[in-house]
Parts: structure tokens; sequence; C-alpha cells
């Protein structure tokens, strides 16, 4: 990878990878994604990408789905609040956001595992920044296992 | 099990350079459901094209994942490819392999196995794919367009044109907008009432234009080929089918020190009224808020005097539903308040007016005749100061630019020095913004030719002293401070949307940018559409525009609905939501969140244990979900699901990447 | 003077009479507990009583009498949760008789001892949790009213349990909530419990796809609450039931408590308040908080 997420040069690089599930929508996001690659903006390679319509696509079953099955981290990225391609899905998106934040948070699941984003179809750089933000935060908190062991 | 082909595209060196292509194709075949896999330098090229025809003829394929650019970019060209090979479009899904992974990560180990993830959940998404058939939608044979400005009257002329019935509605009295009520325009001073008057009446006498004046658009339903629209005719007080517009009620009405809308407050006008002698029509309305009638009971001098029994105090707001099949937005702009901005005095010093107030003292037509004077005490006004970019480039205001102000603001200049040869204008400005045809050349005529003096620097004070304006300011070439003592100061006041255009927004439902004006679907390259299917802008309810550019708008959007109304049907995309009405509850969360109003309420009868039981539940309008899945998400009992991007689809994307994950795991 | 359980009877019987009603839910009490009951003109109407044992939120059989002409008695609880059914029109007021009463507040069944005599006792900290919160003790929105209106109300006292939890550091709440969730043995009494759940199906039944395991384990049941919480955000009402109803102890609620406390710091709400509130999943304001996001 041309631009390591792993920024403290005194640690060594961990083997380990996170493995992010990022839940994109259609219209902003999934273009800022697609720019960044046109611009050539380089970033890390951990986030496997679902397009979605809309951010308000996005059910909390789907986030927790992804952690279940192994995620160590979940991003959603849709539009900026009043750019909504259906109007105002973002903004429901975000309210269902801030209720399931608050209960992972409560329940103590460290919040930098599952972050959200506004990233239009112009910010390719921005795009190319919140990933490289999340994989470094979630390298910095390891692998997520909420009881493998006493379960499956 | 599916019969999935995999074509895994080189995109020349663009793909290849940094993903293994090869193994990449290898390791799909061997993926569960896949029947065929391969890898060719340019996937979209008719060989490429042409392999995949052959490829699904030969392994009988069912479902195809072209592992190559952005959908973004190709979706179109593979799912007429899958079309031609007899797959079912909706069964054809791109994985991202080069926007999303080679172009971005240079580590070939790591590019190449986050493509085979990619293909691995495109594969596993297609084989949970449904066949799905584009909905078709007949088209309404009719345009409404919503405003009566020049881009409005250009739109529907031009729907007109192509022999399509046109509803234009207007809110106020008469058709014309703010470009009626301009003296001369820039750059070539041609008189604006002489050239928009003709297109008024044009309108007027299309046989296939419905002029709905004094109207306003109360509701929209439906989508893109249908809407249903509810007007209000808002009560006129006079019956136009009766009026001849003689003009004897106005003349008699005893009421008449009303500030007329039309003139900004430079004119009066009476109760009963016609906003300008060229109105289309050019018939009277009764102003309700002024009539002496309505506020007393007494009076009714103008039914006293109507030869024609026109007058009918007792009409009511009346509404009428049309069906349309699209809409153009022309709703126009207004000015910013200048009253808000309390340093510039306005409202405080009589002889500090409007751009736009002055236009009106500066029509030949207008409540002066063509007179420029100081309000305060009617005299000839002979330095004049103009100031650009009040409340525009602002950030105490608006950021933007209004665009328009610079060339009229030079224009009245040059008015100012035709109609008093021995004025002084100053003109205050940031930069002078003359992009356009003949633009360059006329501002520096008001500069050279007419003597119009630029300061360039913004005003820092204005007060009042002995009848005169003292404008005081910083001539930022000269680096001087400057003082003009002015009998009148001139506001470029900034473009604002029109008043109500956040609740017609929401009434149509497409959005606004952060300074109110339309959004458009895209800034580039679809400047006419809105996000919403079927509804087009036009004129500067989108952003700040001259009148060329709003008359090119109209145009463009007319052509823009005639292109959508000259079909029979129209095919949406088959991606809506879908209710199971056997576990649907009514508790209408899908009703609420809704921004198309798709989910509608219905009834279900079935029978339980026996039992006949009719339960409420939600039922979508396919002719309104514009498949955002908003409502899926916010149906707690998971009862309704969108087709193309199905709970089953995104989870088996999902779990097509987690379960290598979790195989990984096992083997740790 | 009559008492409450006197006057209650009394007027049932008159409901049935006049033939107002075809169904009346209340409480009867048998063997020292108090049960909730669906009554009919027929039924013996000695045992109907109201008592700080009534702790069942009556609304929760509200959709399976759907329709039918009926009578309920309605404590604060049942008065906000019949406001949410309203707003959600999962319900017909006006075939409803609601049957006000004075609410003594509800004993907390794990802190009673055995001695009886503390079944009158106003020590709040015998009281469940929501009755200390409670500022509305007289069934403002009855269509009659039984006994003596008591004066209340008490001051408001806050989440303690939520409090006591969020107190704890990060690592140890996460290993509170993994020990309590192991406990959970999904046997869904607090879905059954909650007036609020009335989805003919359950997300967790939904098997197309599969969201969500039903296996038990900490996690999968972690997921269970969680989405359930989510899906009473803005809704819940605070009765407690799904923790009073837990055979395995595990207070329920508190997951709950997390979004009624911060939809109501938030954004103001107040579920159950009117009968005209939108869950608040289905709402939003363009300045909703976002400092979240990135």
């Amino acid at each position: 990878m041309s631009d390591p997420p792993v920024p403290n040069e005194s640690t060594p690089a961990p083997a380990w990878e996170p493995n992010i599930v990022g839940f994109l929508c259609n219209w902003c996001s999934y273009a800022g994604a697609d720019l960044a690659g046109t611009s050539r903006i380089p970033y890390a390679c951990n986030v496997r990408i679902i397009r979605v319509p809309c951010s308000g696509r996005v059910d909390p079953l789907m986030i927790l789905r992804a952690f279940r099955e192994g995620a160590d981290g979940v991003l959603v990225s849709g539009c900026h609040p009043g750019d909504c391609h259906y109007i105002e899905g973002n903004y429901y998106a975000r309210r269902k956001f801030i209720a399931l934040k608050q209960l992972l948070d409560h329940v103590g699941v460290d919040p930098r595992r599952l972050r959200f984003s506004w990233v239009s179809a112009s910010e390719g750089r921005k795009w190319a920044e919140v990933v490289e933000t999340v994989t470094r935060e979630l390298l910095e908190i390891g692998p997520y296992r909420y009881d493998r062991d006493g379960d499956d | 099990m599916a019969r999935i082909g995999v074509f895994v595209c080189w995109c020349g060196a663009n793909i290849a350079s940094t993903v293994d292509v090869e193994s990449v194709a290898e390791a799909a075949s061997r993926l569960p459901g896949v029947a065929f896999a391969t890898d060719y330098k340019y996937m979209c090229s008719d060989p490429g094209q042409k392999a995949i025809l052959e490829a699904a003829q030969e392994h009988r394929l069912d479902g195809l994942v072209v592992a190559a650019c952005s959908p973004r970019m190709h979706e179109p060209t593979f799912r007429q490819v899958a079309a031609e090979a007899g797959i079912n479009p909706f069964r054809m899904q791109m994985a991202n392999i080069r926007e999303h992974c080679s172009w971005v990560h240079a580590d070939r180990e790591e590019a190449t196995a986050k493509a085979l993830d990619a293909i691995r959940m495109m594969v596993a998404r297609v084989a949970q794919s449904e066949p799905l058939e584009p909905i078709k939608v007949p088209v309404t044979r009719r345009a409404l367009v919503i405003g009566g400005g020049v881009a409005g009257i250009q739109a529907a002329l031009d729907v007109a044109d192509g022999g399509v019935e046109t509803i234009l509605v207007e809110r106020t009295p008469s058709i014309g907008g703010k470009m009626a009520g301009l003296d001369e325009t820039f750059p070539t001073l041609d008189c604006s009432q002489c050239i928009l008057t003709p297109k008024m009446v044009d309108a007027s006498r299309s046989e296939f234009i419905k002029l709905y004046t004094y109207c306003e658009v109360e509701k929209v339903d439906g989508s893109v080929g249908n809407f249903k629209v509810t007007l209000r005719k808002k009560a006129k007080y006079v019956n136009h089918e009766l009026c001849n517009g003689c003009g004897d009620c106005f003349h008699k009405c005893p009421y008449k020190k009303i500030p007329s809308e039309f003139d900004y407050g430079v004119g009066n006008r009476t109760a009963i009224y016609v906003p300008f002698p060229q109105a289309v029509p050019n018939k009277p309305v009764i102003d309700r808020e002024t009539c002496v009638f309505f506020k007393t009971g007494k009076c009714r001098a103008c039914e006293k005097v109507c030869l024609r029994n026109a007058i009918d105090f007792e009409q009511e707001d009346e509404f009428e539903e049309i069906d349309v099949g699209a809409i153009i937005v022309a709703t126009g702009y207004d000015i910013l308040e200048p009253a808000e901005m309390a340093e510039f005095r306005y409202g405080a010093i009589p002889d500090v007016i409007t751009g736009l107030q002055f236009e009106r003292m500066s029509s030949a037509s207008g409540p002066t005749e063509g007179k420029i004077v100081r309000p305060s005490d009617g005299e000839e006004p002979k330095v004049v100061v103009f100031v650009h970019c009040v409340g525009s480039r602002d950030e105490n205001y608006k950021e933007y630019c209004s665009k328009i102000c610079c060339m009229y603001n030079a224009k009245h200049a040059i008015i100012l020095k035709h109609r008093i040869h021995d004025a002084q204008a100053y003109l205050f400005y940031i930069d002078v913004r003359a992009g356009g045809k003949g633009y360059e050349e006329f501002w520096k005529r008001a500069c050279v030719e007419e003597g119009a003096e630029y300061l360039r620097g913004r005003v820092s004070r204005l007060y009042d002293e002995n009848g005169k304006v003292i404008v005081e300011g910083q001539d930022t070439l000269s680096g001087e401070q400057v003082e003009v003592v002015a009998d009148l100061v001139v506001l470029a006041t900034a473009m604002v949307p029109a008043k109500g255009t956040e609740e017609m927004a929401r009434i149509l439902g497409v959005s606004t940018d952060k300074d109110g004006f339309f959004n458009e679907a895209h800034p580039k390259l679809r400047p006419v559409d809105t996000a919403t299917g079927g509804i087009f802008l036009a004129g500067a309810c989108q952003a700040p525009k001259d009148i060329p550019e709003s008359v090119a708008q109209g145009s463009a959007a007319a052509a823009k609905a005639l292109g959508l109304l000259t079909k029979e049907e129209i095919t949406r995309e088959p991606t809506v939501a879908v209710v199971d009405p056997f576990i649907c509850t009514g508790c209408w969360n899908c009703v609420t969140v809704c921004p198309f109003g798709a989910p509608e309420k219905s009834e279900i009868t079935m029978t339980i244990d026996g039992r006949k039981v009719t339960r409420p539940v939600s039922e979508i309008n396919e002719g309104k979900c514009e498949g955002c899945g908003l409502c899926v998400a916010s149906c707690p009992g998971n009862c309704i699901d969108q087709r193309g991007f199905s709970d089953d689809q995104v989870y088996a994307e999902l779990g097509g990447y987690l379960e290598r994950l979790r195989a990984a795991l096992t083997h740790e | 003077m009559a008492t409450i359980r006197e006057e209650l009877q009394a007027a049932v019987r008159r409901l049935f009479e006049d033939d107002k009603i075809d169904y009346f839910l209340g409480y009867v009490d048998d063997y020292g507990h108090t049960f909730p009951a669906i009554l009919t003109k027929d039924s013996d109407l000695s045992g109907l009583t109201f008592d700080r044992k009534s702790y069942n939120n009556l609304a929760a059989f509200l959709p399976e009498l759907r329709g039918s002409r009926l009578g309920l008695i309605c404590k604060q609880c049942e008065v906000r949760t019949l406001n949410v059914l309203a707003a959600e029109e999962q319900l017909e007021r006006e075939k409803l008789v609601v049957v006000g009463v004075p609410c003594p507040a509800m004993i907390d069944p794990r802190k009673l001892s055995a001695d009886e005599a503390e079944l009158g006792s106003d020590d709040p900290a015998l009281w469940q949790e929501k009755c200390r919160r409670c500022l509305e003790r007289n069934t403002p929105t009855a269509d009659l009213f039984v006994g003596e209106k008591i004066s209340t109300p008490t001051p408001a006292e806050g989440w303690p349990l939520l409090e006591e939890v969020e107190a704890k550091p990060a690592e140890e709440r996460e290993a509170w909530w993994r020990e309590q969730m192991s406990l959970c043995i999904r046997c869904y009494a607090c879905r059954l419990a909650c007036p609020l759940c009335y989805c003919h199906q359950c997300f967790v039944e939904d098997n197309k796809p599969q969201w969500l395991d039903k296996s038990v384990g900490a996690e999968n049941n972690l997921h269970y609450h969680i989405i359930r919480a989510i899906h009473l955000a803005g809704r819940c009402i605070e009765c407690q039931e799904c923790s009073r109803v837990c055979p395995v102890g595990i207070p329920v609620d508190v997951l709950n408590n997390v979004l009624s406390r911060d939809f109501a710091s938030r954004f103001g709400y107040a579920s159950g308040e009117t009968a005209e509130t939108k869950p608040a999943l289905v709402a939003y304001e363009r300045d909703d908080p976002e400092d979240f996001i990135l």
C-alpha cells in the first residue's frame, strides 16, 4: 500500500488489518469514492463497500449483522444534510444513528467502531481521509470480538 | 444453484497493473454459483461485450458480474448486454474494482484481495437478485408552469409551440414578473416592456396555453408523467368573464393611497386595481385587505359604476385539480429586504432607494412617468450614488454574488446621464463582473462615455445631513477616504429566492440549496432538472440570473418537458418498495417518513382462525416510489422490502465478504 | 365510606349493566397476588381490585382486544401508553372507557419481603423506580374516576439504575452488560409484556434474511435488546414491565432509558404526553446534533 495507515513509527506495523464494512449512498458517498479513484488519491485498503440507494436505507440490523459476522468496524456514509437525493433520507438516518450510537456507547462498544460520515460526490479527498481515519483508529483499538469464546 | 458468469476487466493497464486479474478470474470461477469466469482487456469494448454474449449462451448463464469500473459509469452498458444475452438486467451487477480499488491502492496483493472480495460480494448479491421488469407508466400530455415571469412565459410558449397544452399559473394579478417593471435592459438598452409585452400577449392568446393568474399551487401529488396538482384560484371579486377591462371601477375607487406592489411603493394603486397598464389579463382584482367595503361593509363604488355587473363581492377562493405530466418551476426572485441591513439606512433616509425602485421611476410608464426624482422632495437629483453588493458577497448576509447588479448599476448610471444630463453617478463596487455578450463593453461605456465615477471600495457609513445623504467609503485604488454628498442613493440589493420558495419546495418535494434557491439535479450536466423526475427549473428560482439566461433556461426546461410529454409512456426503475400486507400493523411509520407520499393507507381482509379480519395496512404506490428505501429501514416489523436493493441482497453482499472473514477466523 | 375496591366493582358492574362495554380489563386478587384479568358481564367481579401490586401495564392486552368495547383501569403508565398507541393509530379511543384510579405507586416486587404490611408502605425506597419519577397519580384522561384523588406529585428522581451503570468505566460497563446479556434466555417475556411491541411479526422472527441469529449468546442477545430499544426510541413510556417480567432479572429497561432520557433532553421528547407525538425515529430536526459524524 502506498500510504500505510499507521502513522506511529515507533510501534512496529501490526500484521493484523481491520476489516471494515462501508455502507455508501449511491448519490453522494459512492460517487465521492469514485472521485477519489479518478483523482488517484491513495487510501487504506480495508473498507469493503456496499452500495445502498440512500443512507436512510441503512437499517441498524445491517450494522449489527456486520459486527456479528466479524467486521471490526462499520462506516456509513451519506450525503451532507440538505443534499439528500431523496430530500430528507439522511436526516432520518442521522436520528437513527444517534440512537444506535448512544446504545452501543452505553453497552461499552468502543465508539470508534461505528463511524458515520457525510461525503459528497465532490469530496474524493474527504472520502480517502475518512477511510484513513477509520482504519487508523481501528488499528489502534484492535479486533472486535464480543463473545467469540462463549458462543458460536 | 445460480449460473453466474464473472467477467473481469483489465481496463487496459488501469486495473491489470494493480490487480492480478487472471488470478482473480481464476478464483472467481471457483465461487459457489459461478458457472464461468474470465478476464478481458476491455470488457466494455465491442469484442468484450461479444465475449459476454457468447459465454452467456455457451454456459447458459442466468446472472452476470462484471468486475470493472464504477457502475455509475457503465451499469447501463452492461445492463443492455445482459438484456441482449437474455439475462434479466437486474441480475447483472458490477464489482467496482477500478475507482474503488486499482486506482486507489498500490499494493498488488492487497488490491487483488480486495477485488476478489468485491466479486465475491456481487456474486452473492446476484444469486439473490430477483428478475425485475421496468415499470411502465402512461404520460399525461399536459404541462404546468409555475410563475409567469419571463422565464415561465418563455417556457410556456415553447411547450405550447410543441403542441402540448400548458397551464401557466401566476400568483399576482398579471403575468410579466419582475421584467415587466424594468425600464431599459442591459446591454442593449431595449425597452423592457416593449420586448416583453408581445410575449405576454402571445401567452394569453395561445390556443395551447391556459392562463391562471391570481392563482397559487396548493398541493402536488403523483410523480413524473402523472402529477395531480391542486390550484387555489384566489377570489378576484371581479367576474373576468363579464369584465371588459374598461377601467371605470378603479378610477372610481375612493381608496387611492395603497402603495403599489408592482411599483415597490414608488407609486400608489387603488383597492380594485390592475397592477400596471399593460397587464395581462388587463382586468382588475379587488384587494380584500385594503378594500373599504370588506373593512366596513360600505362603499361598493366600483360595483355601482360597473356597467357589466362584473363586480362580485361574494366570490370565494376556488380549488381546481389538474393532471399534468411535467412541471416547470419558474418562481423567480425577490430582493433582500434592505431594511434588514440597518447600516444602509433604507427606510430611515427617504432618499435611499433600491435598484428596482429606481427602475420604476425611470420607466416611462411608471408612477413618475420616467422622471427620476428624490422621494423626499420630488427634486431632480444631481449626484447619485449606486452601491454594489448590498447584502451580496457579504458574509453577514448572502455569501454569493447576485450576478446582475454590476450590469444594472452601469445601466442605471447611463440612464441617469441620459435623463439628467448634468447629473453625476458614483458607483461603489468591489469589482465589476461583466461576463456576458457585450457586458464588458457596456460597463466601460458607462465609465468612459457616460462619465460614471467608479470607486472601488465598500461604503462604510451613510447618514443624512441638510437634506443630503452623505456616503462615506474608501477608494481602495487610491487608498483615500472618500465622501460623496449625494442627492439620491440606490442600493443594488442581493437577489434572494422569491417569497414562498421554501413552501413551494415542500409542496413539490424538491430540495433547496443553502441560500434557499431550488437545487438542480447536477450543477454542470443537469442544470434544468431537479432530483425529482418531471420537475424542471427555469429562471432565477434556481440561482441569480439575468434576462437572457432566464429565457434560455425557460426554453431549455420546455425542451425537457416536451421530451417527456411527447412519449406515450415512460419507464421507471423497478427498484421500488413492497409491503408484505400479512405482517403490516398499520403503524404508518412508512407513511410518515416517505418524502414522496408513496406508501398509502389501505386495508386487507383475511381469515385468521376462521374469522374474517380487516386490518389497516400500508400499500406502496409504485408510481410515486423513488426507491430510496427509507420506509424499508423505518419499518420495525421488517414488513417492507425494496426490489433491487432487497434485504436479501444486502445480506448476501455482506455475507459474501464476511463469510471469508469467518472462514479466516476459524483457520486462526 | 366505600373502599376503592367496592367503588371499582360497583362502577364496573354499572358499565356492564348499562351495556357500555363487552370486556373489562382490570386486576383481581387471589392467593395474595394481584393478577391482570379480562372480565365479561358474566364474570365474578368480587375479586376486582386495585392496589400496589397492580403492576401490569394493561394496555399490553389491547392489540388482542382491538375493536371491542372495552373498559380498563388506567394508571399513568396506561394513560401514556394509550397516547402512544393513539398516535400510531393502533387504537379506537371512542370504544374505550378509561377508568381512572388514584395510583399509590407500585411496589418493586424484588424489594418486597414476605411482610404484607409493607404493601401499605409509603416508603419510596420500596417503589418501582418509575413511580419515583411519576408526576401524575390521578389519571387525567379518565372517563370515570373511582376512589379518592391523592395529592402528588413526588419530585422526579431521574434514572438511578441507568446512572449507576453509566458511572462505570467503559470496560466495566461492557463486562457488566455482557454478564447481563449472557443471562438472557430469549424467552421474549419482555416483548410480550411490552404494550408497544405490537408487531404481528417481530424482527427476530424474520428469516428472510435472518439479520439476527436466534441462538442464545451474549452478542446475539445484546443485538436483540439493542434493536428492541431502537424500535422503542421516543415511544417507550417507561412502565418497566420488560424488567419486571424478566425471569433472569435483567434490567432491560435501562437500555430503553438511555434513549428515553437522551431523546427527552435532546429533542424534547416526552413519549405518551399527547396522542399526537410521532415516534422519535420517524421525525427529525434539520439541526439534530451531528458532532459524531465525520
